[in-house]
């Protein structure tokens, strides 16, 4: 049995409970060394707003698993300035009620 | 293989661009073809474009094979014909030099053939899927819709649909279409992809391929590509431009990686007419997105994953080659 596999499936598929909420969907390919590689289905499939998705829900997600070490999405990615450029945005924002006025 | 990656090219024409071929109750005939002549000079690269080739002729199936197998290092490549009797008495690419080809070298040339439903007629068309297929062994067929005045739609379901059937019950599940770079002074809106929506989701046991990323309906070609499972697109002599344009190139792929993914985009030469495929070949290899591209508008850079898909993976798939099984069968040869 292998442990990591089941947990990446595992987490697979409470993200697709998450983008099935707005008929979106998650599936993955496969798990070879350290990489797991992803595909989005359902209307998720062929959205713009995919990479959104990657970077401030899917890959945090995933990562968080003991043993992963990258996340790749098959149809759809974009380049590693976005990604740190959405990353850094997310970072900044991060914390809740930030701005609620004292 | 080029520095390790199976090569598969998608389209090849072996041409027949004589004057011989040339239908004489079309006053536009002459026009077109010098039209397609110039279009392909337009792609070609220094050593192919010097006049040392003449490519007003009818190509031999050697002299293709010469150009794309022996100057150029490509491993397979699909062998279309070219269904267009608008100028062309036995069409712009014969359905029997295609095949001649393919059974020349069958272990590196696929034939895939063609048919026209307004200009052969529904059952002549029908007729001719059954013996190109049984007979001469298409394992895909091309389609062109547009035409000077007689273009139709591929989401028809009188003239398109039955041909498509026709194909799944012949064991055929990759159908392409030329779209976009329209030839002569065909309409531009036939050229249009958007009327393979509804066949793709009619079919979807058929796959559908775009060729030419439909220039200039890009824009189409890739939303549409990103949605549909069954629909893959083609770049079919679009790496000619990588030396001549450059940035258009990294930009329409950028933006096709961004949103198609390398699993879905094959390559095609189209040679003959765009001269031999090995400046491009390396060019394309060289290729990089740069960083204003991938800072400004997100396009991620190139991986070695993407070349091999573009270059052969993806068409591979599609056509069922076991591409470790076929470079260990041509290394024996």
């Amino acid at each position: 049995m292998n442990s990591l596999l089941d947990a990446v499936a595992s987490r697979v598929d409470e993200l697709g409970v998450v983008l099935g909420a707005h008929a979106g969907g998650i599936e993955l390919l496969e798990l070879a060394g350290g990489t797991a590689r992803i595909r989005y289905t359902g209307m998720c499939t062929g959205c713009p707003l995919r990479p959104l998705t990657t970077v401030s829900t899917v890959r945090p997600a995933l990562l968080e698993l003991d043993g992963l070490e990258s996340v790749e999405i098959e149809g759809s990615r974009i380049s590693a300035e976005a990604e740190a450029r959405l990353a850094a945005a997310f970072a900044r924002t991060a914390s809740r009620g930030q701005y609620a006025s004292s | 293989m080029l520095d390790g990656t199976f090569v598969f090219d998608n389209a090849i024409h072996c041409y027949d661009m004589s004057d011989g071929n040339l239908r004489e109750d079309r006053a536009d005939a002459r026009y077109s073809r010098d039209l397609l002549l110039a279009m392909g000079a337009g792609g070609r690269w220094a050593g192919y474009n010097d006049g040392s080739i003449e490519f007003k002729r009818r190509w031999t199936v050697e002299e293709l094979y010469e150009l794309v197998f022996v100057d150029a290092p490509t491993d397979m490549a699909m062998v279309q014909v070219v269904p267009i009797f608008d100028w062309f008495k036995d069409s712009f690419a014969p359905v029997l030099t295609q095949y001649e080809m393919a059974k020349r070298y069958p272990d590196r040339v696929l034939f895939c053939g063609g048919v026209d439903p307004l200009y052969q007629g529904v059952d002549a068309a029908l007729e001719q899927l059954d013996w190109q297929v049984k007979e001469l062994g298409a394992c895909s067929i091309k389609f062109y819709n547009g035409h000077v005045d007689r273009s139709w739609s591929c989401d028809d379901r009188e003239l398109a649909y039955p041909l498509y059937e026709r194909c799944l019950e012949l064991g055929i599940t990759v159908v392409q279409f030329h779209k976009g770079i329209p030839f002569g002074l065909m309409d531009l809106e036939a050229m249009k992809p958007n009327d393979l929506q509804r066949p793709a989701r009619d079919f979807p046991e058929l796959n559908f391929v775009i060729h030419h990323l439909a220039l200039p309906y890009f824009e189409e070609a890739v939303w549409i590509a990103a949605r549909f499972p069954n629909i893959y697109l083609s770049l079919a002599s679009n790496l000619n431009f990588t030396l001549i344009a450059p940035r258009v190139v990294q930009q329409q792929l950028g933006q096709l990686l961004q949103m198609v993914g390398s699993e879905k985009l094959c390559y095609a030469s189209d040679a003959a007419l765009s001269g031999g495929p090995a400046p491009y070949l390396n060019a394309f290899m060289e290729l990089e997105i740069p960083e204003d591209l991938r800072d400004g508008f997100g396009y991620p850079q190139i991986t070695r994953r993407d070349r091999e898909n573009i270059l052969g993976l993806t068409f591979a798939r599609l056509m069922g080659i076991d591409v470790a099984e076929k470079v260990r069968e041509l290394a024996a040869v």
